[in-house]
């Protein structure tokens, strides 16, 4: 358990527990009544945005799947599995599926192959209604190219893998409705032999098996990205070692390896406590002692990821590696 | 868990109840933190810390999904335990210096956090700081940077060096007690 954590261990064992009394002190009738007339604002659909490249005119096929009654572990939106009572499953490579409550409400997301889960990936359609879902994927569909010249099948099924002709109509007219505004195809259906390859496809894999292979290929690039970093920072140590002075307050002229230095500070986003253009021995004596202090940190988080193989921790792993590239490797907006 | 926060807040606003108990597992400790710091008498803490909460599932259209729900909830409680605190501050003043034998600067609530004692009582103000805001409300260490007015750079290796310290202070808060 790291240091963080203890912490938060502790502050929960403090704190006191009274969600039961909070929650009988409100009015929740009231609460659903004052969030469902807040309107919130939608921005236009960005059809020269978007659209400007699904205008190869692919045909939209919707195809609702209901979710069989089969109970799955793992999977994007956490939370206990639970017969649904129906599944979206939209395919148009990426593959994925969104499963719904008797509300309408998305109860959980799931990639079906590889592209499925990066499309996912960041990405939380639970808690949303079937509309609102619908058009942020078709959004998210148009924006990374997915509909150019490929045609989107969705499938909905029932609980008890039977079409379920309402729903499937009802989805396909809030489909039809988003895709008709960025001036593309038609709906239509997926047959049913695609979508129960999908669904044997996604069986057989295993749920966790493409996160699994996702958080790998990302942990393989990460690290590779730490090992360079860490290169170049004993390359500029190197660099600069002769000029490095403790006390050394004149100002370098004409530094040979300035060029490194502020190629550096572009890729990496390091901020410098001096001046390139008045460098003095001192700077680089300290610049050296900030370099080293930042290689053990990295090395540090490297190790942190390397001895990581639980498969058990695979979501701390993922939030490691964030860490990693979020602290060490990306310049910051 | 920013994320899940968001899910169960749009649960919570279609009057789900269920959601909230999860969403309180989730939020009580930094809420917590932040009244019992400021409110000496542990009723009067829970007093206020109810009302945060009905105030926050009140006022649920305020709460912007786009951004970090946590932060208005803190401010809620910031806001409660300061009115709270005004209300009876001399009172509250001459109780604490009685129990601590004077010294106004340790908070008894702490007690029950040995660990999070130690770093206020082992580390530099700012690197508490960072502690607090990172590790207790759970702000991202960007977030972080933006609201103390420094790097991101400069806040990454505190944030390392704070963490370290924090684990050599563990063993010690923990050896003590045994």
């Amino acid at each position: 358990m790291n240091a963080g954590k203890k912490i938060r261990k502790e502050l929960n064992c403090a704190a006191p527990d009274l969600a039961d009394k909070i929650a009988e002190s409100v009015n929740w009738d009231k609460i659903a009544a004052e969030n469902s007339t807040a309107k919130k604002e939608k921005k236009p659909f960005e059809k020269s945005f978007v659209w400007s490249l699904a205008a190869a005119c692919c045909a939209v096929v919707l195809c609702l799947g209901i979710l069989l009654p089969i109970y799955l572990s793992g999977g994007e939106g956490g939370g206990k599995p639970r017969v649904s009572a129906y599944s979206v499953t939209i395919q148009v490579n990426p593959s994925i599926r969104l499963d719904f409550d008797e509300h309408d409400i998305v109860t959980r997301q799931y990639g079906l192959n590889e592209d499925g889960v990066l499309f996912l990936h960041k990405e939380n359609y639970v808690g949303q209604t079937v509309d609102e879902a619908t058009e942020a994927v078709v959004r998210k569909l148009g924006k990374h190219g997915f509909l150019k010249g490929n045609a989107v099948k969705v499938c909905v099924k029932d609980g008890k893998g039977n079409d379920y002709d309402s729903k499937q109509s009802a989805v396909a007219k809030t489909m039809e409705k988003y895709l008709t505004a960025l001036g593309s195809g038609s709906v239509s259906f997926l047959d049913e032999d695609e979508f129960k390859k999908l669904e044997d496809d996604f069986k057989d894999k295993n749920l966790g098996e493409y996160e699994k292979s996702l958080i790998e290929r990302y942990k393989n690039t990460v690290l590779e990205l730490a090992k360079e970093k860490e290169a170049t920072m004993r390359n500029l140590i190197s660099l600069v070692s002769p000029y490095a002075e403790k006390d050394g307050k004149k100002p370098i002229p004409n530094l040979p390896c300035l060029s490194e230095l502020t190629g550096f500070a572009q890729k990496y986003g390091y901020e410098y406590d001096f001046e390139t253009d008045e460098i003095t021995g001192k700077d680089l004596y300290e610049l050296i002692k900030d370099l080293n202090k930042e290689i053990e940190d990295l090395l540090e988080a490297v190790e942190e990821i390397e001895d990581g193989k639980d498969e058990d921790d695979f979501k701390d792993l993922l939030k490691d590696l964030y860490e990693l590239a979020e602290d060490h490797l990306f310049e910051e907006d | 868990m920013t994320g899940r926060l968001i899910e169960l807040i749009r649960r919570l606003k279609r009057g789900d109840k269920n959601g909230f108990e999860e969403f309180y597992r989730l939020t009580k400790s930094a809420v917590w933190y932040v009244i019992s710091r400021k409110l000496f008498d542990r009723q009067k803490a829970e007093d206020v810390m109810q009302e945060t909460y009905v105030k926050f599932l009140n006022s649920l259209q305020k709460v912007d999904e786009e951004g970090n729900p946590m932060a208005y909830l803190l401010t809620i409680a910031k806001n409660k335990s300061l009115d709270e605190y005004k209300k009876n501050a001399k009172e509250q003043l001459s109780d604490e210096m009685e129990e601590h034998g004077g010294r106004a600067d340790f908070y008894s609530p702490l007690a029950d956090s040995p660990l999070l004692c130690l770093c206020k009582e082992k580390l530099a103000a700012e690197e508490f700081e960072l502690l607090e805001l990172t590790v207790v409300f759970g702000y991202r260490r960007v977030e972080a940077a933006k609201m103390l007015g420094k790097p991101v750079s400069t806040v990454n290796r505190q944030y390392h060096s704070v963490l370290k310290k924090v684990k050599k202070l563990y063993k010690e808060a923990y050896d003590e007690r045994r």
